[in-house]
């Protein structure tokens, strides 16, 4: 009877309160009769043919040298080994040497020409020599184990860090997380796959997080490379040391190896050797990175946290959801009632780019660029320009030599916008007449460079424009530029009767460039500020207008039309966005925004228009009747032609409890017309968390700093299932009981995520 | 129940004529007293009352009984299925309020607790029964092969907050065969065990009769690899550590595992005397279950070739009437009328060889 059906209510009973080291002392540990199982792949670029050696440590913490664990040789393929250790249980430091025969190779995967040597490059294979090492450092091994260790240039990293404090279980474990928070990447970096960053077809296959840490671990070693590829790491390795696990993040003395280097290293990876690779939103998020590198202060030391994992495997996974609902709670705290108001309220200061008056003033900062634009183009045609000069929208700018002036001082807006211009303007005209025809042509080839200040108040909003302070300007030389090359043609023929024209327009574009500081603020009770720098990019503009116009009458008709098609296409658009949100509340979040679009494609913007417009009548004009019709085209992308597009938005966010600000990493590239790979990643207390949303699969899978990986499938309305799993062990399961989403773990001990 | 089919078809007919007589019982009682048992199987729709019990016993039995001398011997298969609820009123009524979406008075406190004990099993049992002039002695031993059970308990403290949200602390200890509450899925645990009964008639003043019948006077099903389950349920305080860190520690936490466990059964004393006045008996007796205990009073009038009684349980407010002929019986025991507003209802029947 009653008990099976009391079930849910006994279960909502049970949760209706709902709403509401391990140590090694540093010494070889000898066992009878164990064995562990060590396997890996060894890159730096892939070494190929490498002397691997398992060592212990000594009491000292050093690198216990007298006894070889365990040895084996890395493939001459593809750079992996497998070896065997025989009693020994604890910290095991694995070292990758070059043979003294000269066997041994390095895959060559650092940017630039004879990068690795002279003839030398990306992809090419370098002979290693006899000072060549690389190493790992293994926190824990024990009887049975089976553990993959990579040997790269981060572990090295990490080992060197190790080794600086003593190498034994928790310096280990510290020195490979330290790494891991450093250059954020999410997940063991002694465990993450590793990438061949050469070889395309294990790029494009590659994990998200395993291809962010190949590529900078290569950009590791192309920043810190001044001599040999041997022992390019040690100046890198020496800094971090020395600043007991941290880098510069960016100076101008150069007398470091900086995070922004490194970031900068991956950047031009990615812009240049493996431009022709797919690589997803990677190369927005390293900008995105290299954008807040780049925003530091001078000389200052990046403060990455080490979240370090524990050797508990079902502790780990506990931590893992005690993070997940840790950072849930944060986000859902007062006064903050939820998470979504949290964000809104963080952001509520974007409500003013609704404002009316914004729209005013961005309008009128266009209006006055506009009319200094038709300024320069007046001043370089004119062989004495008279100031001021009255442009077509009735602005009026004066001008003293290079500089213009637009002045506007009334009770509804207050515009001062001053702007140095450097223009190149070529410009041809001509027109003839043969007969009843007349042709008119013009050309241009056009380029200029505007630097202005502007300031600008309409009602209680305020828009400050200017140059990046110490800046000279964007690479094109200012801070909107551009140049344009084209031509017009109108074919015009006139009769007593009618008149009609055809017209041609091409014009090419490029390096089209918007690059300044600006600051929107608003005053009164909704108060708030959003300033950044703003760089944008578009190349490769082409666009065409064809048409036909004209006029013609008869005995009983008249009638006007028109009929146009227009193309416009581009090649890439890039915008990044660096800069801070704050509102009166005293909430204020960082936002570092890269957006890309690359027309691989060739996607053109088509576009079509016709209009007729005329009036029919019969003798003595009785039944006069009149008509008008307008048609518009345009084309949408499809299936197989779309605009590649990725972006990257990375939030800084103080939630309470949550020590450090929490730093909240979107990046999505649109993989077909309407779907996209999505990745964010979270960064709070030293910890990471890179979730990944599949769609199609319904399934979000969360990776945290120590590898482990939650998969969560949703298998039903509010019914979700998952595993956590550390490689191919399952360390726990996830079910949904009556609406609680139960975590159960493999030793038996459960808990609800809430 | 496969050990009660058995038997009975392993019955001749000629046992009928022979020191040798089958008998067959069936016995089932079932009984709500928060409200109709209609309702508390169904989602607790009634509204409740005072109540703390709530419990189903049902068996049933066939076999054989051999008279030799003074000495009855019975052997038969048995069929039984108990279970056991109590709970506090509190339990019942945040139960029902919960179903029904009433949200309690902020401020309301709810005292938890609740015990069940469930068994499924079946078996076979021997039992011996010595006849003297005045008295008789009846003892039985059930051997059970028991594949579904549970025990455990809940208790704690809830208050009701505004807001549809509750403060508070629970606690389960469970182990069962299938779980309950959480969707657990386990490997079948096996059940071995016995129980024993035991009664007495003794017949003094020619006029009266005493009968005390114990069941499952000494039990225990011993279950190996049992599933069992400890959990706390708390609201989850947020806690800030020492250095101002955040820690929302889960709302339920808890443990799974296997043991070794021995369930006993509760025991069950059913007495009473008896008086009779001719052709008319009157009887007052006590009912016990370890969770209720009843008043019983009755009356029966032996006819030429049958007998018919009433009975009315006090406790229960249960009426019942009965039936028996030639060794068969009959019995029907409710509340109320319809039956899907009884919190009583019994029904028992079988025949008995002996008696004809």
């Amino acid at each position: 009877m009653p008990l099976s059906s009391l079930k849910k209510h006994i279960l909502s009973l049970l949760v209706i309160s709902l709403a509401a080291c391990s140590s090694s002392d540093g010494d070889d540990k000898s066992t009878t009769e164990s064995s562990a199982e060590l396997s890996g792949r060894s890159v730096k670029g892939v070494i190929k043919n490498g002397q691997v050696k398992a060592y212990g440590v000594n009491q000292q913490g050093s690198i216990n040298r007298s006894a070889v664990l365990g040895s084996a040789l890395t493939s001459s393929v593809d750079g992996t080994y497998s070896l065997t250790i025989n009693n020994y249980t604890g910290v095991v430091v694995i070292e990758v040497t070059a043979l003294a025969d000269g066997t041994s190779t390095m895959v060559c995967d650092l940017p630039g020409e004879n990068s690795c040597g002279t003839d030398i490059d990306f992809g090419d294979e370098y002979t290693l020599g006899s000072d060549f090492a690389l190493q790992a450092v293994i926190p824990s091994v024990g009887n049975g184990d089976e553990i993959t260790t990579n040997v790269t240039a981060l572990t090295h990293m990490a080992a060197a860090l190790a080794a600086a404090n003593g190498i034994n279980t928790e310096s280990a474990a510290y020195a490979n997380a330290q790494v891991a928070a450093l250059l954020e990447i999410t997940g063991d970096i002694t465990t993450l796959p590793t990438i061949d960053i050469t070889n395309q077809s294990e790029v494009e296959g590659a994990d998200g997080e395993a291809l962010e840490a190949a590529v900078k671990a290569a950009a590791l070693l192309a920043a810190s490379m001044s001599g040999e590829v041997e022992n390019g790491l040690d100046t890198v390795i020496e800094d971090f040391i020395n600043n007991y696990g941290q880098l510069v993040q960016t100076e101008s003395s150069g007398d470091n190896v900086t995070l922004e280097e490194i970031l900068a290293a991956a950047a031009a990876l990615l812009n240049n050797e493996m431009s022709s690779f797919t690589t997803g939103s990677l190369s927005n998020e390293i900008n995105t990175e290299l954008t807040n590198a780049q925003s530091g202060e001078d000389g200052a030391l990046t403060d990455a946290e080490a979240d370090i994992p524990v050797s508990d495997s079902v502790q780990a996974a506990m931590n893992m959801v005690a993070d997940l609902r840790d950072l849930t709670a944060a986000a859902t705290l007062s006064p903050y009632e939820d998470a979504a108001t949290l964000f809104a309220d963080e952001l509520e200061a974007v409500e003013l780019l609704n404002e009316a008056d914004t729209d005013v003033v961005f309008d009128a900062l266009s209006s006055s660029l506009a009319a200094i634009g038709e300024a320069v183009d007046y001043v370089n045609n004119q062989e004495t320009p008279e100031s001021p000069y009255v442009a077509e929208n009735g602005i009026s700018v004066s001008f003293t030599g290079n500089s213009y002036n637009v002045d506007i001082d009334t009770s509804d807006i207050n515009v001062s916008v001053n702007a140095s211009a450097i223009a190149d303007i070529d410009e041809t005209e001509d027109y003839g007449e043969v007969d009843d025809s007349s042709i008119w042509t013009e050309s241009w080839d056009n380029s200029a460079n505007i630097k202005f200040n502007a300031s600008i108040t309409a009602g209680n909003v305020t828009l400050t424009v200017e140059p990046k302070a110490g800046d000279s300007g964007h690479s094109h030389g200012g801070m909107v530029s551009g140049s344009a090359v084209g031509n017009y043609t109108e074919t015009c023929t006139n009769t007593d009767s009618a008149y009609s024209c055809t017209t041609e327009e091409t014009n090419a574009e490029d390096g089209l460039a918007v690059f300044m500081n600006a600051t929107l603020s608003m005053t009164g009770e909704n108060a708030a500020t959003l300033k950044g720098l703003f760089d944008i990019e578009l190349t490769g503009v082409e666009s065409a207008y064809n048409s036909e116009y004209g006029w013609e009458e008869g005995e009983n008709y008249w009638q006007d039309s028109s009929a146009g098609s227009g193309s416009d296409t581009f090649e890439t658009l890039d915008i990044t966005f660096k800069g801070n949100i704050s509102n009166s509340n005293g909430n204020e979040t960082d936002i570092t925004l890269s957006v890309s679009a690359d027309n691989n494609n060739g996607f053109a913007f088509e576009s079509t228009d016709s209009y007729e417009y005329g009036c029919t009548w019969e003798a003595g004009y009785i039944n006069y009747d009149c008509y008008d019709s307008w048609n518009e085209t345009e084309n949408e992308e499809s299936n197989t032609n779309w605009v590649d597009l990725s972006f990257s938005l990375n939030l800084t966010v103080a939630l309470a409890g949550i020590d450090d600000e929490t730093e909240v990493s979107i990046s999505a590239t649109r993989t077909e017309l309407e779907n996209a790979d999505v990745n964010v990643e979270l960064a709070f207390n030293g910890k990471r968390l890179a979730i990944v949303p599949d769609k199609d699969t319904e399934t979000i899978t969360i990776t945290n700093q120590a590898g482990l990986v939650l998969e969560l499938q949703e298998s039903g309305e509010e019914d979700v299932s998952g595993t956590i799993k550390q490689g191919s062990e399952t360390l726990a399961t996830i079910s949904n009981e009556s609406g609680i989403t139960l975590v159960r773990y493999k030793d038996g001990r459960f808990e609800s995520f809430e | 129940m496969r050990y009660v089919l058995l038997l009975v078809l392993m019955l001749p007919g000629s046992l009928i004529a022979s020191p040798i007589k089958p008998y067959f019982s069936f016995s089932s009682e079932s009984f709500a007293e928060p409200m109709a048992i209609d309702d508390f199987v169904h989602g607790l729709d009634g509204k409740p009352d005072k109540g703390e019990v709530a419990y189903t016993s049902s068996s049933v039995e066939g076999g054989i009984t051999w008279q030799r001398g003074n000495s009855v011997i019975s052997f038969s298969g048995i069929y039984r299925y108990d279970y056991f609820l109590k709970f506090s009123d509190d339990t019942i009524k945040l139960l029902h309020d919960i179903n029904q979406k009433i949200h309690p008075y902020p401020g309301d406190t709810f005292d938890i607790e609740l015990e069940a004990e469930q068994i499924r099993a079946q078996g076979i049992k021997l039992g011996i029964t010595k006849v003297y002039e005045n008295l008789r002695l009846y003892s039985a031993v059930s051997i059970l092969d028991a594949d579904k059970f549970l025990s455990g308990q809940i208790t704690g403290t809830i208050t009701a907050e505004s807001n549809n949200s509750y403060l508070g602390s629970i606690s389960l200890d469970d182990v069962y065969s299938e779980d309950p509450l959480l969707d657990r899925q386990t490997t079948q645990p096996s059940g071995m065990g016995y129980s024993m009964d035991f009664a007495v008639q003794y017949a003094f003043l020619k006029q009266y009769r005493i009968e005390l019948m114990i069941k499952d006077l000494f039990s225990s099903i011993r279950w190996e690899d049992a599933p069992y389950t400890i959990a706390t349920a708390e609201n989850a305080s947020l806690i800030y550590d020492s250095e101002g860190q955040l820690n929302k520690p889960p709302v339920l936490t808890g443990y799974e595992g296997y043991k070794t466990y021995d369930q006993r059964l509760p025991v069950k004393i059913n007495s009473r005397l008896v008086y009779f006045q001719h052709s008319i008996s009157y009887q007052i007796g006590l009912t016990y279950n370890e969770y209720l205990t009843d008043l019983q009073l009755g009356s029966s009038y032996e006819f030429s070739n049958f007998n018919l009684g009433i009975g009315y349980k006090i406790q229960q407010k249960a009426l019942s009437l009965s039936f028996r002929k030639n060794g068969y019986y009959f019995t029907f025991q409710t509340d109320t009328l319809p039956l899907d507003q009884s919190q009583s209802i019994g029904l028992f029947f079988g025949y008995n060889g002996l008696s004809n």
